[in-house]
């Protein structure tokens, strides 16, 4: 049997027999295996590309998302609307006229696309905190640039997550390859921008970035702000440690409503002055090259894992043509060496353990002093704005909304980064770990952990793992890339956690002379909530990286044990059962070479 | 006040053997350090700065300390300049006048009372020398500021120079006026300003209680819990009672009692953790003092005790601490063009988004019954808050810049050590220890533990005129002038968060002005225009003063301070120089041996501090 294409080699169950029986640590990993390689195999034939468009609200992406995808009147693309719901656009040669609205509770609806029907599930002031319990909606497009597979999502704006949001938000970030931020020429990136740019970057593979030009920015003011956001992004890849080109980061410049009245006019001149198809030739691009580096690195980890099985083969038939003595006394050896690694690995997981949980404390007692100073610095604030006469409803709500957002912002921006520096810290500390190598003494020198890293955190993201420690176990040669990942897409909620909207009901309908207990109250409460959240997302982020350590090292330990088993049963095979396990193991060895043979073929 | 330190009489000793040593030598800036830290070994100093809004009783309060209307009280803002209050062991009391020239005279108390009311324009500070009433009042300095109003910005020196170097801050506040806007700024900034490592003891008093006021009184408790607002910690609270006129028609103001208040203070400063920073902080600067006389003899010693090879190796070093010297000095005019040339259109961008912003809330706003509370809210909220976020982000790029720029320095240094030492190439024992004491020397003084930078505060006129010499806070306030790690966060702090607070202050003045015109508009047509104008005349006002103020004193205040940092790195040193050439030929014998004479007292003294600590 010929496999044609990668896919096909993936779904041959003779491959996830073989990686199960030498690489996986117990008996029933088949499955895991046959359900990994299914994964990769849809990853790879799928052509899904999910690109979401990250901004703040107002930022105008749901325009910048007309312009290239519709010709009429589909997306609401009212400025000063929140998108509540995130919205997905597929292509299809002939598309629907209909949207489908999918709910949390799965059941699904269908309205017709078109921006006043729409608006009614996406827009916050229609469907306020999300109460219709929209989980997605999906779009079709003919546009040229969705052709290959990528799929554009509306994102809530940052800023505008709630519970409700938060979870489809950060599936969709977990199942994107690339991303487009959405930047505005005025005011430039702001510190929550900034914040969640820091966060996305390091995990995705192709990163875009437009600013959005409004129709009042001078040409000058543009190009200003363009050099002053290119120079934060320079600031922001250092901080996350992207590597970036010597001239910087490319931010298009486009003018989203040009390009959009330009869509609906067909008026081909004003196109060319929104600069709309520069950014479309850019994604297109980065959809292009998508499919094959998956394909690349996919061949990578797949041909390494074969080797390894190859090696682990000669091994066991090395083992066949000893001696009793010398095989027993190979396998005592062994297990001291094992007794030795696993002891040693069990001393570094309690260390960072112990490390963590003294950090868990710092952070409590520095969350607990901030939140102290937040408070009081926000009731001094308000008493300012209520003394200084602002004392009509709305307005005061909109002022404690803005100063309870910068506190926020703020707050955030300092306990994310020192939770960085003790990541950035860990991650070096445990880069040193080593899975068990056992017996095979593997050719390490030719695939250099470094090498092997990129295409670890490639694929791992690639496929959106969250703590698969069976896949990520096969994938990484080191646990440091898929743990602190995921460590970091914890925190990457983080951004998300103001719930701003809520903060309005203390206000409503108090009187006058109830006003200053109520905004205080209303502070405390925020105040609350959001440092407890903070301090749970924290600890579960943590306590998620020790956990993590931990499955990885009983990982190793039933890896060496089965292995055990299998030696022991050499050392008690008569004569007539060494042949017969060698004859195996040789078809074994051959099946490996084979798959390796094919693997290059394609 | 006793020391409650048992070691005591060893550190007074090793003081003042310093201090003869440096006489001896005519090491005058080292003397004048050395002096500093004896008299402080002997006389324990307490320093306390009083501070409130205009008239709310402060001079009274401390007139109250010594019984003495020694300060001219009077019902018009008075205290026009800071006055100095020492409580002495002598039975006489002195008054001097002190000018910018750091030159000061003896005055008569007339003369005092009169340019108590009247400061001339070169006039400093006045003194007050007074007998102690108390013992626990000995070793007293109370400074006692102006009055603060809505205008922060005429107070910079007593806020950016009194109260990080305070060891108690006493805040007054007026019973009757109560905590109002004006308390809950000069508080917050206070609260900013004090160095938050230091702890300084913080006494809220509230002055002019009626009689009988208890701290469970519901205005007292009101006060109590706004300033705890401010401070983010809780103060101490002394309630001063309202003192009554017992005669008819007196011309002499009645004196409240406020032993409590000052018991108080004497117990605060006296505390025993106090104290104990104090000595560690005297230790510790007999230490460095001594140690960095030590290594410069030393390097005399190799200079004179090597050959002509060895110092003209020497020479070549020094060079090289030349060249960074250069790079860094060049390395900081860099950053400060570049702060200079994008801050204002920082600046300028945002303002025009704010002014955006306010327009269209102008025109959302409802035309018929909406123009007061629109301006209002533009006013208290919209506009200041966006020039909040506007200060912030320029503070934002000064910060990011100065770390850069620290590294950089950082750098420069720690790679001309690392080059010093690698590059001996004589392998003498006279060069390689030069070369090993000179980047010992430097590493030390890049990590922010040289002594130098305390010499030079205390050679020239500053440490006079400041007249503070606070040891248990000296280093957290001085942090600033040294490039130490901390030293772009130190500048941040200080001068990021005055230079906020400024422009905030500006902004509240801009938007009463806004408020009174939304307060008198009657045509309902007209409004929204009339606003928009204001407000963005107000916007550009802010924007324009801010990016005046930056330009003009912030940064080149910080220049000025990365640039004083250099000097304090490398210029001792690299007056070195000059002697490596001069000192090939005459009397080297002769040097040689007085060199190893002082090197070798100092290092007695430093066994013996040693054997204390």
């Amino acid at each position: 049997m010929k496999h044609k294409t990668l896919p096909d080699l993936l779904r041959n169950a003779e491959l996830h027999q073989l990686t199960a029986k030498y690489l996986g640590a117990t008996d029933e990993d088949s499955a895991d295996y046959a359900d990994f390689f299914e994964r990769l195999a849809k990853k790879l034939g799928a052509e899904r590309f999910v690109v979401p468009i990250f901004g703040l609200q107002g930022s105008g992406k749901s325009t910048l998302l007309s312009a290239i995808l519709f010709k009429k009147r589909v997306l609401p693309v009212d400025v000063d609307e929140t998108t509540c719901v995130p919205v997905e656009i597929v292509w299809a040669e002939s598309p629907s006229e209909s949207a489908r609205i999918i709910f949390h509770d799965k059941t699904e609806k269908i309205v017709a696309a078109h921006e006043d029907e729409l608006a009614s599930y996406i827009h916050h002031s229609k469907n306020s905190g999300n109460k219709l319990g929209v989980s997605r909606v999906v779009l079709e497009s003919d546009a040229e640039l969705l052709k290959s597979g990528m799929v554009l999502v509306d994102l809530p704006g940052i800023g505008s997550l709630n519970k409700q949001n938060a979870e489809t938000t950060n599936n969709y970030l977990k199942e994107a390859i690339g991303i487009l931020f959405m930047l505005r020429t005025s005011p430039p990136i702001t510190q929550t921008e900034a914040l969640a740019i820091q966060l996305q970057w390091p995990h995705l593979h192709y990163a875009f970035f437009i600013q959005n030009r409004w129709i009042n920015e001078t040409e000058t003011a543009t190009k200003q702000g363009r050099d002053h956001n290119i120079k934060v992004l320079r600031e922001i890849a250092e901080k996350a440690q992207v590597p970036l080109p010597a001239e910087g980061p490319d931010v298009l410049v486009v003018n989203a409503y040009k390009a959009w009245q330009s869509a609906l006019e067909n008026d081909f001149e004003l196109a060319e002055k929104s600069r709309l198809n520069a950014a479309i030739e850019k994604l297109q691009s980065g959809a292009a090259n998508w499919p094959n580096r998956l394909l690349e690195a996919t061949k990578d980890a797949v041909g390494l894992k074969l080797q390894k099985i190859e090696q682990k083969c000669e091994n066991s038939l090395a083992d066949l043509s000893k001696s009793r003595e010398q095989l027993k006394k190979d396998i005592e050896d062994e297990s001291e060496r094992f007794d030795s690694y696993v002891r040693k690995l069990g001393e570094k997981i309690e260390e960072e353990g112990s490390l963590v949980d003294n950090y868990k404390t710092e952070v409590r007692s520095k969350l607990a002093e901030k939140r102290m100073e937040c408070q009081k610095e926000l009731r001094n604030k308000m008493r300012t704005k209520m003394r200084g006469g602002i004392i009509d409803g709305p307005r005061l709500e909109k002022a404690l909304d803005d100063e309870l957002k910068a506190a926020f912002d703020e707050v955030l921006g300092d306990v994310h980064s020192d939770l960085s520096l003790f990541l950035k810290d860990l991650k070096e500390r445990i880069s040193t770990l080593e899975p068990w190598e056992g017996t095979t003494s593997f050719r390490k020198s030719t695939f250099c952990s470094e090498e092997s890293f990129k295409y670890e955190d490639f694929l791992s993201s690639a496929l959106g793992l969250g703590g698969a420690v069976i896949v990520a176990a096969f994938l990484a040669s080191n646990p440091v890339g898929w743990v602190v990942g995921a460590g970091l897409l914890v925190s990457a909620a983080l951004v998300g956690s103001f719930a701003g909207d809520k903060i309005a009901d203390y206000l409503r309908g108090v009187k006058i002379e109830k006003q200053e207990p109520a905004v205080f109250e209303a502070i405390d409460e925020f105040v609350l909530n959001t440092f407890s959240k903070l301090e749970r997302d924290i600890r579960e982020c943590l306590d998620g990286i020790v956990s993590q350590l931990e499955a990885w090292k009983s990982q190793q330990e039933l890896a060496f044990l089965r292995e055990k088993r299998v030696r022991m049963e050499t050392l008690r095979a008569d004569d007539a059962e060494k042949q017969a396990k060698a004859g195996n193991i040789r078809k074994d060895l051959e099946q490996a070479r084979w798959f390796q043979t094919q693997l290059k073929s394609l | 006040m006793s020391t409650p330190d048992l070691n005591s009489t060893i550190r007074q000793n090793v003081a003042r053997d310093l201090v003869s040593h440096f006489e001896q030598t005519k090491d005058l800036p080292r003397l004048s350090l050395a002096r500093l830290i004896e008299v402080r070994t002997r006389e324990p100093q307490v320093f306390v700065t009083v501070l409130g809004e205009t008239s709310s009783g402060k001079s009274t309060l401390v007139n109250a300390l010594v019984e003495t209307p020694i300060l001219p009280v009077s019902a018009a803002p008075s205290t026009g300049a800071v006055t100095h209050l020492i409580v002495h062991d002598k039975p006489e009391t002195s008054c001097f006048a002190i000018y910018s020239d750091a030159t000061q005279q003896e005055i008569s108390q007339d003369e005092f009372d009169s340019l108590c009311l009247n400061p001339t324009k070169n006039l400093l500070r006045l003194q007050v020398r007074i007998p102690a009433r108390e013992e626990s009042h000995l070793g007293l300095h109370v400074f006692d500021t102006p009055g603060f109003n809505s205008l922060i910005s005429a107070h910079q020196e007593v806020l950016t120079r009194f109260i990080p170097e305070s060891d108690v801050v006493v805040f007054v506040v007026d019973y009757r006026s109560g905590f109002g806007q004006v308390q809950q700024d000069l508080l917050e900034l206070i609260s900013s300003l004090l160095p938050t490592e230091a702890n300084v003891p913080m006494i809220l008093t509230i002055n002019l209680a009626p009689s009988g006021c208890k701290l469970t009184d519901h205005r007292v408790l009101e006060i109590v819990a706004h300033a705890s607002d401010c401070l983010k910690r809780e103060p101490h609270v002394v309630l001063v009672e309202c003192a009554t006129l017992e005669e008819k028609e007196s011309d002499v103001p009645p004196m409240p009692n406020a032993d409590q208040l000052w018991s108080t203070i004497a117990q605060t400063a006296a505390n025993p953790n106090c104290q104990k920073e104090v000595c560690r902080k005297l230790d510790w600067l007999l230490k460095n003092l001594i140690q960095d006389a030590i290594a410069e003899y030393e390097r005399k010693e190799y200079e004179f005790a090597g050959t002509d090879a060895d110092r003209e190796q020497i020479l070549q070093q020094l060079l090289e601490l030349r060249s960074a010297r250069d790079r860094s000095q060049k390395a900081v005019q860099q950053t400060m063009r570049r702060l200079e040339s994008k801050l204002p259109d920082i600046l300028q961008r945002g303002c025009e988004g704010l002014k955006q912003e306010i327009e269209s809330e102008i025109d959302d706003a409802n035309k018929w019954a909406d123009s007061r509370a629109c301006a209002e809210y533009l006013g208290v909220h919209k506009l200041p808050f966006g020039a909040r976020e506007l200060a912030d982000l320029a503070e934002k790029e000064i910060a990011t810049d100065l770390d850069r720029l620290n590294n950089e320095l950082n750098e420069i240094a720690n790679t001309a050590a690392d080059k010093i030492r690698d590059e001996v190439h004589i392998k003498s024992d006279a060069s390689e220890r030069f070369a090993e004491n000179i980047a010992t020397t430097i590493t030390q003084r890049v990590a922010g533990t040289g002594v130098n930078a305390l010499l030079r505060n205390f050679g020239g006129a500053c440490g006079q005129a400041a007249g503070a010499g606070n040891l248990a806070k000296m280093f957290v306030s001085k942090g600033g002038n040294l490039i130490g790690k901390t030293f772009p966060r130190e500048i941040y702090a200080n001068i990021g968060r005055v230079f906020t607070k400024k422009m905030l202050a500006r902004m509240n003045i801009a938007a009463m002005v806004i408020i009174e015109v939304g307060g008198y508009l009657v045509h309902v047509h007209r409004w929204q225009g009339k606003l928009k104008k204001q407000t963005s005349k107000a916007a550009n006002e802010w924007c324009q003063e801010t990016i005046g103020d930056l330009l003009q004193n912030q940064i080149p205040g910080i220049e000025q301070r990365n640039l004083d940092g250099v000097v304090q790195i490398y210029d001792d040193l690299i007056a070195d120089e000059s002697l490596a050439v001069r000192t090939s030929q005459k009397n080297l014998a002769d040097r040689l041996k007085t060199i190893r004479e002082w090197r070798d007292i100092l290092r007695r003294l430093n066994q013996n501090l040693h054997r204390e600590i």
